[in-house]
């Protein structure tokens, strides 16, 4: 086949699209586009239930640090998780603005930009999450033990049984990152994890924002 | 009905065909392909009052068709995790009154497409549509001639992969 012969192809592929509109005619009535509900929003609910959430922890983690600031046992803990939640904070108020900026009226290369830019932002985001959970669920459980329920970690399982948590959650990381590469056979929510945690969406998004960067210059 | 959601419909009925076209482009399977239609004409309604009468509609509409369409299909291929191989079975489009010959054609045409990046992609449409160097750099948003340039480059790319094995 040749290139020319291609506009012949399209002149074919018009005539069949001619077919189907013809057979949906009317896409939209006023009504329907009163109610409908867009498939690319998602986004706006996760980012708005992430800030919801990180608000929340913030506001309950100052009820905590204003009850135990005089006991540093306690306060570090519930600091180190305050610093963790304002951050989170931070970037998905950053998110929520970027998003609030974009016109899918304006020119496409401009568009795709800056939505592969908030994927690799939003890629970068949530591998992070995912590694810091290993070494913050130990100062999270006493926050949360000792805070709703009295119950001191400390004495119960002592500083060492603590610290070695924290080292051995430290230690994990890196060979949590070498699984989560080797995990590449399945489909479904554990893909999807290990998608992240390995950083193969951060790599996607990153090589889609090379392939716009060279589709953009002139060389 | 309001003057408003009047004036949209009837620019959309008369530029209906952008939005199946574009669709038809990107999404491969007739399902996701109506989505994919109601999506983009959700989101034209969306950005209706922020449309400048004094601006050429269907340069406006295929901004946010492509732009939909791009982000609508990555998403969608990220649901799939992986896109199957394209044969002619899987362009799921009403078939013609004609001859098998334009199936092939439209097959091969769709082999070219998938082969392309999602920018690419919406080059070779609006080229093939017979839109504007002008108009082409406008939608896309780089200069008239970084279009001629990927044009013809896209052509000789082409070119070479469409020749038949000797």
């Amino acid at each position: 086949m040749e290139f020319d012969e291609l506009k012949s192809a399209w002149r074919a592929l018009e005539t069949k699209i001619d077919a189907e509109q013809a057979l949906n005619a009317k896409v939209f009535t006023e009504l329907k586009l009163e109610r409908a509900r867009s498939a690319l929003r998602p986004i706006w609910w996760l980012l708005l239930t992430q800030l919801a959430i990180a608000v929340g922890a913030v506001v309950l983690l100052g009820a905590f640090l204003a009850d135990y600031w005089q006991v540093p046992r306690f306060a570090v803990p519930a600091i180190l998780l305050d610093i963790t939640a304002v951050m989170l904070i931070v970037s998905t108020v950053g998110q929520l603005r970027v998003l609030s900026t974009i016109d899918y009226g304006q020119a496409v290369v401009t568009i795709q930009s800056m939505l592969t830019e908030l994927a690799v932002r939003r890629a970068r985001e949530v591998r992070w999450q995912w590694l810091l959970m290993l070494p913050l669920w130990i100062p999270l459980a006493i926050v949360v033990m000792q805070g709703i329920f009295g119950f001191d970690i400390y004495r119960v399982f002592g500083a060492r049984w603590i610290a070695v948590n924290v080292v051995v959650g430290i230690a994990l990381t890196p060979l949590v990152v070498w699984l989560a590469r080797r995990f590449d056979h399945q489909d479904g929510i554990a893909k999807g994890v290990a998608d992240d945690i390995a950083g193969r969406r951060l790599s996607d998004a990153m090589r889609r924002l090379d392939e716009i960067g060279a589709f953009r210059s002139e060389a | 009905m309001t003057d408003r959601s009047g004036q949209f419909l009837a620019l959309l009925e008369a530029h209906q065909k952008i939005v199946f076209k574009v669709a038809s482009v990107y999404c491969w399977d007739a399902a996701e392909r109506d989505d994919l239609r109601q999506e983009i004409t959700l989101q034209l309604w969306r950005a209706f009052p922020s449309y400048d009468p004094r601006r050429v509609f269907s340069t406006w509409m295929y901004r946010i068709a492509l732009n939909v369409a791009i982000s609508f299909a990555r998403k969608a291929g990220l649901r799939r995790r992986t896109i199957a191989p394209l044969d002619d079975a899987a362009v799921d489009l009403p078939a013609s009154a004609s001859a098998r010959e334009p199936d092939e054609q439209v097959g091969a045409l769709y082999r070219c497409l998938e082969a392309l990046d999602p920018l690419n992609r919406a080059l070779l449409l609006m080229y093939l549509d017979e839109r504007s160097y002008r108009e082409i750099a406008e939608v896309l948003g780089i200069s008239e001639t970084n279009v001629a340039t990927k044009i013809s480059r896209l052509k000789q790319r082409l070119r070479s992969e469409l020749a038949p094995a000797e």
